[in-house]
């Protein structure tokens, strides 16, 4: 259940940033890391797609809300409004996960829960932790800059640590707004393995990128996941006792 | 014919060459060679089991046929540091790219029910980082069912890794990296051994491989003594040797060309034909010699072609016609084996006529090396046997006929004993390194065998059809093939007991729904649900048990399936046809999980608890409103409450009978909604712990009567009395499901059980198409019948001695009969025809002796070559090879036995009664 919480990461980490003219490999990812949105909250409304080997997709829309908690810690109330069957399952995860509980509207009731593997797969999606918590910073990847054209600048990332799942990346990153616009990702032996590719972007007036839709394919097992952001508000006001246990109780949050 | 003959003769230099040419383009395509001897793969891919056993895993990611297992053997496996080590073995082999999924200690999940609420976490959450957290682990697992003696040894000091890969995985590759990653990781004095279906499948090859290439020579050394001491020339030993063995190459480079592979069996190929087809050149060298020492080298070949064309060519159709019977055979070793032998014979046959032909038409011998003149031999022991055998047939016939029936009746005797074996034991021997890998892995893990349970239906979610599979697992699990049940039922009972505090089913699908979060989560589930979520597979171990057992288990599981309800309808419980059907349930489940009461009498008992309510059971005692402030602890400290004072709220609100909420704004001065929350989270807790109560209480008087305790697992059964709808078989329900059993044991039953049906029908068939040939070549019905005799006596007797010597039918042994019919008819063929050509000259006497003293001779010698042949096999490694040749070669002399003893005393019987000018010959020659 704590994958809940990985997917509203991910959205996290990929909204944007700002503009710089740097031009090595490392800068440009730094770049790309350093425009993150600034926000005290945040509300997100959207969808996650599943699509599965045969090409039947399942869609879930969601609500999620965050909250800067500060020292890097991020509070988030994740609940699925549709399908009937998951509608209304709610998850809160307070400062990064430190505690996470979980609301079941047929229990009727609350419980908390733990987390899991790291590198599995969450909620049935392609995503594991480790593709939605990772940077592609210099302390987990070598980085090399391939080549550059009108329009993008071509990245080879190399994993330091020998027990990476993956043998290296190849990223594409947008010149101009400095977001990375496909990453394909290699395994030990140089097979393709998934391929994240964005969709939709958003500039906001400060210059910084928030991401609207996204898309991780398995190309190993032939699996994909969409997800997509309809509508996100920033620094909007909350309760201070916001993100607890008794609102993630509430019919409505 | 004789221009075929004239023309290989006078061109025998194109028949060389093509000769040669085939020769090493087949021997190019020997490389080819690779065997395998998956039993999934033995019957046809048409075949219902065959076919549902494949479809699996296209529907399950976890039923996973290319997978492998490691097992790690430590002094201690519970030290920091060997566990840190097997965690880190197991992420290696994660990495690898053929690998899709990894199961070790380190990563297995497990449900753990806190006093908050639910972990759904693995095993080993934290690795030990001192000795004694290493041996709290370890008394901790040791209570685990699942894993103590399964995933870990029993006394603790292995532990295995399941691996699974890619669909698109080479796997013998992949199973070579993951082995050289481990190796690579463990330290010296860390024992790993790798096991799996493809690894038995490749030592299996290799050994078949080494079989051929130690056996073929041994046997060709046993046939050069025999040739040497019939020719005493180097061509006459040599050549029908290599005949042979190019029979073989052709056979196997043909085989390698249509893409086949080998069973083990097939490794008895090259030997099985270096016996029967080295006759064919001896039969050619012999004539060629005879023709040679007639008329010189004019026409030698066509003349020896002119003689030995027709013979060779019919014993070749003869032997063919017993191994193409095999064909018929449904199970894909005998039916290779069949086609496969059959080849290497007609090939045989052709390079003994028109190669062997075209050799001595090219290179003629300059000088005739004379063939041991039969003459010569008459006093050998041969010669001294075939004359007593003659003369106790002539002058002690009923001693002879006495000792025939005796031996005839004491062999048969044998038949009733006969059983089907398939085991690695029984195919590979006790010795053989497969059979000690499997018996390792048995020993130390418990089986590793699997047998699945498939459930199909519209609606997996449905409370009916998971309570359905609780069920049929707990019938199941008395049986020794369907042990330690692996299910997402079972996933769902703990993640109800985490939720709810009871091991069981809800009977809301609403709950379920919810519950199917963490089945989302999980890997290992996810790989035995459908993609369409329609279809889920229960995971046994097979434990070890005998064909016979296995058959017994397997015709009362399918019997309690079939008796399960398959359509059904969900009811309230507003009519007493429903309430009636649900007390039934609960009556069965209760019986089923093990109360042992007369069913009247928990009848009684669970229709007056049905009766009562849920509030019947709410009470004032501290310490049921302790359960409730404990199971709404989360809330009451969420806002900052003491719980022992919400305990003491929650007893005055009882006993004055107002709402929680307005009980806590009272004594908290709480804000009407944080009050009103409150006191909706405690009634809910109320209700759930007071239906607790009135499960209790129900458990306690069914205790009580039967004087013994219910497990845990009649929960499932004792929970149902909370039920609020009742399920009733309705032709028109709209939930339906449907069973099905497979499995590696189930697919090995189906062989077992299709082995008797086989070989009767390959067995009929042979006998069908022998006596097709007899008939055309004896042009007489009642000699074609006679000459039947000694190959039916022969091939009873055989299944006698198969049951006296323990021999199990399996898919070598039950070609024996076959194989004896198409080669041991020779033996009746050249007897008979020998017996008719003298008979029509000589009396009774004169013939049977002529017949036995020189086609008897040459009958002999060359059983004795081709049973010296297959008798080879019993150097083999593989037990199942040595059984083989061994009864080939025993069956092939019993049926010389018949042939000399049987056909002689009838053929001698017929002339006595039937022919009155053959009788008349006799009387004047006395």
């Amino acid at each position: 259940m704590k994958r809940f919480l990985l997917v509203c990461l991910l959205f996290v980490f990929l909204l944007g940033g700002r503009n710089v003219f740097a031009l090595t490999a490392q800068e440009i990812l730094d770049e790309v890391e350093a425009r993150r949105t600034q926000f005290t909250t945040q509300k997100t409304v959207g969808k996650i797609i599943l699509i599965d080997a045969s090409g039947k997709e399942e869609t879930r829309e969601m609500v999620m809300y965050l909250k800067d908690e500060g020292d890097d810690k991020t509070s988030v109330i994740f609940r699925f409004l549709s399908p009937a069957d998951v509608k209304g399952v709610t998850l809160l995860s307070l400062r990064n996960g430190e505690k996470i509980y979980l609301y079941m509207p047929a229990y009727k009731k609350v419980r908390l829960i733990a987390g899991s593997s790291k590198s599995e797969k969450f909620m049935g999606t392609d995503f594991s932790y480790d593709d939605l918590s990772a940077g592609y910073g210099k302390e987990d990847y070598e980085s090399a800059l391939q080549g550059e054209d009108e329009a993008n600048y071509y990245l080879e990332l190399t994993p330091k640590k020998s027990d990476s799942k993956y043998g290296r990346l190849i990223m594409v990153v947008d010149k101009e707004k400095f977001y990375f616009k496909k990453i394909e990702f290699f395994d030990a032996s140089g097979n393709l393995w998934k391929v994240l590719e964005v969709h939709e972007i958003r500039e906001k007036e400060d210059g910084s990128i928030q991401i609207l839709k996204l898309s991780l394919k398995d190309v190993k097992e032939n699996h994909a996941t969409i997800m997509e952001a309809s509508s996100i508000e920033e620094d909007i006001p909350l309760p201070e006792d916001f993100f607890s246990v008794r609102t993630i109780q509430r019919p409505t949050l | 014919m004789e221009r075929l003959f004239r023309w290989i003769e006078r061109h025998p230099w194109p028949i060389l060459g093509i000769t040669v040419f085939l020769t090493l383009l087949f021997l190019w395509k020997l490389r080819d060679v690779r065997f395998d001897d998956d039993i999934t793969k033995y019957l046809p891919e048409d075949d219902p089991e065959i076919s549902f056993y494949n479809s699996l895993e296209e529907k399950f990611s976890g039923f996973q046929k290319k997978s492998v297992i490691v097992a790690l053997e430590f002094d201690d496996l519970f030290t920091p540091e060997n566990l840190l080590l097997l965690q880190r073995v197991a992420e290696s082999i994660k990495s690898l790219p053929a690998v899709q999924g990894v199961t070790a200690l380190t990563n297995m999940p497990e449900i753990v029910a806190t006093e908050y609420g639910v972990e759904v976490r693995e095993i080993v959450e934290a690795l030990p980082t001192s000795i004694e957290e290493a041996r709290d682990l370890r008394e901790r697992l040791k209570a685990n069912d699942l894993v103590w003696g399964k995933i870990i040894t029993p006394d603790g000091k292995g532990t295995v890794i399941f691996v699974s890969f890619f669909d698109t995985a080479d796997q013998s590759k992949a199973i070579h990296d993951v082995e050289r990653v481990v190796r690579e990781m463990v330290p010296q004095g860390v024992q790993v051994t790798l096991f799996g279906a493809r690894i038995i499948v490749d030592e299996m090859s290799k050994d078949a491989q080494r079989n051929m290439r130690f056996l073929t020579p041994v046997a060709g050394g046993v046939l050069l003594v025999i040739l040497f001491w019939g020719f005493r020339n180097i061509r006459g030993m040599i050549l029908p040797i290599v005949i042979a063995l190019l029979a073989a190459v052709w056979t196997i480079g043909v085989a390698m060309f249509l893409g086949k592979s080998f069973t083990v069996i097939s490794a008895s190929l090259p030997v099985l034909l270096l016996s029967l087809v080295s006759a064919y050149g001896v039969h050619f060298i012999n004539r060629y010699h005879e023709e040679y020492a007639l008329a010189g080298n004019t026409q030698a070949v066509t003349r020896t072609l002119r003689g030995v064309f027709l013979p060779i060519l019919m014993s070749a159709l003869t032997t063919m016609g017993g191994f193409l019977s095999l064909l018929s055979a449904a199970i894909r070793p005998v039916s290779d084996f069949g086609l496969y032998a059959a080849l290497g014979v007609l090939f045989g046959m052709v390079l003994a006529t028109f190669s062997l032909g075209a050799l001595y038409a090219a290179f003629p011998v300059r000088q005739n090396t004379p063939n041991k003149n039969p003459q010569g031999k008459q006093r050998d022991y041969f010669h001294r046997f075939l004359l007593f055998l003659s003369h106790s047939l002539l002058h002690r016939k009923r001693t002879v006929l006495v000792f025939l029936v005796v031996v005839t009746l004491l062999l048969c005797a044998g038949i009733p004993r006969i059983r089907v074996e398939t085991t690695i034991r029984m195919q590979m021997g006790e010795e053989h390194p497969i059979t000690k890998l499997v018996e390792y892995f048995k020993n130390r893990f418990g089986s590793t065998d699997y047998n699945y349970l498939c459930v199909t239906t519209e609606n997996l979610k449905d409370p009916f059809v998971l309570r359905e599979m609780v069920r049929i697992t707990q019938y199941l699990k008395r049986f020794h093939n369907f042990q330690d049940p692996s299910s997402l039922a079972s996933f769902l009972l703990d993640l109800n007991e985490a939720m709810e505090g009871w091991r069981a089913i809800p009977d809301e699908e609403e709950k379920i729904q919810n519950l199917w979060f963490f089945v989302k989560d999980s890997e290992y589930l996810q790989g035995r649900i459908s993609e369409d979520e329609r279809e889920t597979i229960i995971e046994f171990r097979a434990g070890e048990t005998t064909s016979a057992e296995l058959k017994k288990e397997l015709e009362e599981a399918r019997e309690f399936l079939a008796n399960r309800p398959k359509r059904v309808k969900k009811v309230p419980l507003d009519s007493a046809p429903a309430r009636d059907a649900l007390v039934k349930m609960i009556v069965d489940d209760l019986i089923l999980f093990g109360v042992s009461l007369p069913p009247n009498t928990v009848q009684e008992i669970v229709s007056e608890f049905l009766g009562k309510p849920w509030q019947d059971f709410v009470t004032q005692d501290p310490s049921f409103l302790a359960k409730v402030t404990r199971d709404a602890q989360l809330e009451i400290e969420d806002l900052g409450l003491d719980m022992e004072v919400v305990q003491e709220t929650l007893a005055r609100a009882l006993a004055r009978g107002i709402s929680f909420g307005e009980a806590l704004e009272e004594d908290f001065g709480l804000d009407s909604e944080s009050a009103s929350y409150l006191g909706e989270v405690l009634a809910i807790s109320l209700e759930r712990v007071a239906k607790r109560e009135k499960v209790e209480a129900l458990r306690s008087k069914l205790e009580k009567l039967q004087g013994k305790e219910l497990g845990k697992e009649c929960d499932f059964a004792l929970y149902e009395i909370l039920d609020e709808v009742a399920y009733v078989e309705d032709k028109e329900g709209d939930i339906t499901v449907a069973y099905r059993i497979t499995g590696t044991p189930i697919i090995s039953n189906r062989v077992n059980e299709m082995l008797f049906s086989q070989q009767a029908k390959s067995m009929i068939l042979a006998f069908a198409i022998v006596f097709g040939l007899l008939l055309l070549q004896l042009a007489s019905l009642r000699r074609a019948s006679i000459a039947m005799v000694p190959i039916l006596l022969t091939v009873a007797t055989s299944f006698g001695i198969m049951g006296w010597f323990e021999i199990p039918l399996n898919v070598a042994t039950l070609m024996v009969a076959s194989i004896a019919i198409g080669a041991g008819i020779d033996y009746a063929i050249h007897f008979s025809a020998r017996w008719y050509k003298e008979i029509a000259t000589n009396s009774g006497s004169q013939a049977l002796r002529a017949t036995l003293l020189n086609t008897g001779r040459g009958i002999l010698l060359n059983a004795l070559g081709v049973a010296g042949g297959s008798y080879v096999m019993a150097l083999s490694r593989i037990h199942m090879l040595r059984i083989f040749g061994s009864l080939v070669a025993t069956v092939l002399l019993l049926g010389v036995f018949y042939t000399f003893i049987a056909l002689s005393l009838l053929l001698h019987l017929e002339e006595y009664l039937g022919n009155e000018n053959l009788k008349k010959r006799e009387v004047s020659s006395l």
